[in-house]
């Protein structure tokens, strides 16, 4: 397994907390919109975006690759 | 702290700055609009790609490297999608670009890029390439006399 280096830490991290934030944004809009076809979209976006986070924040531990 | 990296979305609507009612749209609780959560939506997603594709530009790791790709691609769908709903209930309208620009453009790029260098200076004794590019950057540099194109699409109305 290749070892991240310190600039590839930093970018993760930076887009792990990007996609964390887009989990709970998207998944409030899904709430919030007053339109369905539009609150489906954003459950759908949120869901997408759960699956990102964990995809991505695999990568800090290296042995659940 | 940019909004962005603030978990608690709810803060926004205290802000008023988003927080509008069209008359045309519905408001939810926190006062922001169908229209204004749509417009958050999109603008956070051009920052994710933003950020995904620097991730990429840096990645030495293949794997991670192939992963951000993959996701990188499924952002361009949503921002996609979102920006197709926007654009069908009038919310993100697009100025086409007057014929008479697009003809000055066809002028000015009518040459291979090769022979429109040659014309100017031999290789080497050019100006910088932002100076030719932004005349903004050089001192007493007025701005030209046309009227700059307004991008409507961008406003709220």
């Amino acid at each position: 397994m290749t070892q991240l280096s310190n600039r590839e830490l930093m970018s993760l991290e930076e887009n792990v907390k990007l996609e964390m934030n887009m989990v709970r944004f998207a998944q409030s809009c899904s709430h919030l919109l007053t339109d369905p076809q539009l609150r489906a979209m954003c459950q759908q976006i949120s869901q997408d975006h759960n699956q990102d986070y964990q995809s991505l924040a695999r990568y800090f531990n290296p042995r659940n690759l | 702290m940019p909004h962005h990296m603030n978990p608690n979305y709810s803060a926004m609507s205290t802000t008023g700055a988003v927080g509008t009612t069209t008359g045309t749209t519905m408001t939810s609780g926190i006062g922001l609009s169908d229209r204004d959560l749509m417009q958050i939506m999109l603008n956070e997603h051009k920052l994710m790609t933003s950020s995904m594709t620097n991730c990429i530009l840096e990645c030495a790791h293949p794997q991670l490297r192939q992963e951000c790709i993959n996701i990188l691609n499924k952002n361009f769908g949503h921002q996609k999608m979102i920006w197709e709903a926007m654009n069908q209930r009038g919310w993100y309208n697009v100025q086409m670009a007057s014929p008479q620009d697009v003809q000055r453009m066809q002028q000015q790029f009518s040459q291979p890029a090769m022979q429109q260098q040659a014309q100017t200076q031999p290789f080497g004794q050019q100006q910088p390439y932002m100076a030719q590019q932004q005349p903004y950057m050089q001192q007493n540099y007025s701005p030209p006399s046309y009227s700059s194109p307004t991008y409507t699409h961008m406003q709220r109305t």
